[in-house]
């Protein structure tokens, strides 16, 4: 059976301790007309239906431990998830006339937030210097020539990016954190 | 949306409910004291808990209560229970349609004796000294 929804792929790429982005470019997207329908690729690609413009609020969440209680609660206040991955969830809701739905009150469950991330980008960090530090005898006494081989040559690049990211991370989250503290 | 479960904002107050002076901070464990100062929100979702309710119930009862003016988001909502049940100020009651229903405990009823202390010392000491500009 022929439908007449336009469906529409799109990607955003965004980072867990700037999600205003993804919130207000979604808003963005539904005041437009596309509303997301699904995400996928570690919540960077979304899946739109076009239809009439709407005024829709985005909130991205990475909740400690959700059990039904976080879903009920969302879902009673009017909430719907749109997608979920990664420990990340994306919920939306319609505007109530000119009313912005709010899934927070004040800037804590951010701080709590950022502080999660920042333990699990701690736990990857130190899994990394951990890594190298166990190759460290290896190269020393020159029986790792398989990082001299090109394979070595990507592998030690992946290894300098990742670190490089989750610095960067680390460094991103610590600095929005003390902006929030400022705040209070 | 849920309607709040019948009966539930009927049921009367919590039993333990009688502030009677001061509640010292020795009462309270660390983690407990760590709530004081109380935020807005924390307060009226404690405040709330005096009588059993349900999450959703919490929202109505919040907005009621301030006369519309404060509106619960539900991550707001969401992670200050979990705190405080995790710290055993509030405790699960029962458990009815996949949401659980609420009830403020004894330490709950201290910590927000101990609020109301610090809001009424606010409130006493703003009013005297308003009075004496005014004068």
């Amino acid at each position: 059976m022929k439908t007449n929804i336009e469906a529409e792929t799109k990607w955003c790429h965004w980072f867990g301790w700037y999600t205003e982005k993804i919130e207000n470019w979604l808003e963005t997207q539904a005041s437009s007309g596309r509303h997301v329908v699904g995400a996928d690729r570690w919540l960077n690609r979304f899946h739109f239906q076009r239809g009439k413009p709407r005024s829709v609020r985005f909130y991205a969440d990475y909740p400690a431990r959700p059990d039904d209680e976080y879903f009920t609660i969302f879902e009673d206040a009017g909430w719907e998830l749109i997608a979920h991955d990664l420990g990340w969830y994306i919920w939306k809701a319609e505007y109530e006339g000119n009313k912005r739905p709010q899934a927070i009150n004040n800037p804590e469950p951010l701080m709590e937030r950022n502080n999660r991330l920042i333990m699990m980008m701690v736990g990857t960090l130190i899994g990394l210097i951990a890594a190298a530090f166990a190759q460290l005898p290896l190269i020393m006494k020159d029986r790792a020539p398989y990082l001299k081989t090109p394979f070595g040559t990507v592998f030690m690049t992946f290894y300098a990016i990742v670190t490089f990211v989750v610095v960067w991370a680390l460094i991103a989250m610590y600095r929005q954190n003390v902006k929030i503290k400022q705040r209070l | 949306m849920a309607t709040a479960a019948p009966g539930f904002n009927a049921r009367p107050p919590h039993e333990a409910l009688s502030f009677e002076g001061r509640c010292p901070l020795t009462e309270l464990t660390e983690a407990q004291q760590a709530h004081l100062p109380m935020s807005e929100t924390a307060f009226y979702i404690l405040l709330s808990l005096t009588t059993s309710n349900h999450g959703y119930g919490i929202m109505q009862h919040v907005e009621e209560m301030t006369e519309g003016r404060l509106r619960l988001g539900p991550g707001t909502l969401y992670g200050t229970l979990s705190r405080m049940q995790q710290d055993n100020l509030i405790e699960v009651a029962d458990e009815k349609n996949r949401r659980k229903v609420y009830n403020i405990t004894a330490a709950g009823l201290r910590v927000l004796q101990r609020e109301l202390d610090r809001l009424n010392e606010l409130y006493t000491n703003g009013i005297r000294l308003l009075e004496v500009i005014n004068q």
